[in-house]
């Protein structure tokens, strides 16, 4: 499993309503977001990776993905560092596990969270 | 009682979703901004129990928007909560230095986000009931001084008054001098307090306290 199930149920304990909420909200943004970040490795442009890359960390975040999480830090990272060669292919890499993230998210029981 | 009312700076439209959506179902009143110029705003338009502000923002940073809003408010005006990321080199020094109350480091659960924001909460409330209680102690120790400096003399006037009526003597007039002369002074020394930037007190009588004039 690409997230933590013991912790999000502990993050969201009590409040599936916003758990479900929130989740609807991550999959119709999420491609967005990786795009954002494709599209700055694409252009080079490092301080938009940067951002891009910060902001679906903190979104990973909160959904207990470590492993992606660190993969969009390291690419944060380089856009701080104005490194930008390779982002592209570690941009791909991270779209495959993002899609992979949604899938399990989108059939995980939330149940017992509430 | 009415809910407290809180600011939430962050940009990540997840988490403040999160914090936004938890706060309000535990009874609290909500805003969200996306940066430092919208928390300006905010402040400016509206009074907010209590702010919390992610140290990563897009245009102006939030040590930055800590740094300003510390211009016009105190800690105990205004708590303000900084929120990091658990990777960042967060220096919780720095924010605490600069006037951050506390902080947390996402993503953190909501009722531990509560916990410390009601700390901050019963903080300001301890306060301004200690502030209140103060002013009242000054005012009541300015009323006793006033009694006890002014009345004596006044007496004394009275009294010389009286006599110089009844023996039709002009000499006790020096006495009424005397004690109205005493009377100013009193009056000029409690005015001189405004400019002397504090009080300090003597013991009265029965616990009761005045002030201490030089």
């Amino acid at each position: 499993m690409l997230f933590n199930d013991k912790n999000l149920v502990a993050m969201f304990h009590g409040d599936e309503d916003i758990f479900l909420e929130i989740k609807a909200d991550f999959i119709r943004t999420y491609q967005e977001m990786v795009d954002r970040i494709k599209d700055a490795a694409k252009h080079n442009d490092a301080d938009e990776l940067q951002i891009s890359a910060h902001t679906l960390k903190g979104v990973l975040s909160t959904f207990c993905a470590e492993p992606i999480k660190e993969l969009a830090f390291e690419l944060e990272t380089m856009g701080k560092e104005k490194v930008t060669s390779g982002a592209l292919e570690k941009t791909l890499a991270l779209e495959v596990q993002m899609k992979q993230l949604i899938k399990e998210l989108e059939n995980f029981d939330s149940s017992s969270m509430k | 009682m009415s809910n407290k009312k809180v600011l939430i700076v962050e940009d990540d439209i997840i988490y403040s979703k999160y914090m936004s959506l938890g706060l309000e179902k535990r009874g609290f009143d909500v805003v969200v901004v996306r940066d430092g110029t919208e928390a300006f705003e905010e402040v400016e338009k509206n009074t907010f129990d209590l702010i919390l502000l992610d140290i990563q923002l897009p245009k102006i940073s939030g040590d930055l928007v800590l740094t300003k809003l510390r211009e016009t408010y105190s800690p105990f005006e205004l708590p303000i909560i900084m929120i990091s990321a658990m990777d960042h080199t967060f220096d919780v020094v720095t924010y605490l230095k600069l006037g951050a109350n506390d902080y947390i480091i996402k993503p953190t659960h909501i009722e531990v986000a509560i916990a410390r924001m009601n700390t901050q909460l019963d903080l300001v409330e301890l306060n301004k009931r200690s502030l209140e209680k103060t002013e009242l102690e000054t005012l009541n120790s300015l009323i006793i001084t006033y009694n006890h400096e002014i009345n004596n003399p006044l007496t004394v006037a009275h009294g010389m008054i009286n006599l110089a009526k009844n023996k039709k003597d002009f000499v006790y007039l020096d006495k009424v001098e005397e004690a109205l002369e005493r009377i100013a002074g009193i009056v000029k020394k409690i005015s001189e307090l405004q400019n002397s930037g504090g009080v300090s007190k003597v013991d009265y009588l029965s616990g009761q306290k005045m002030i201490k004039l030089k």
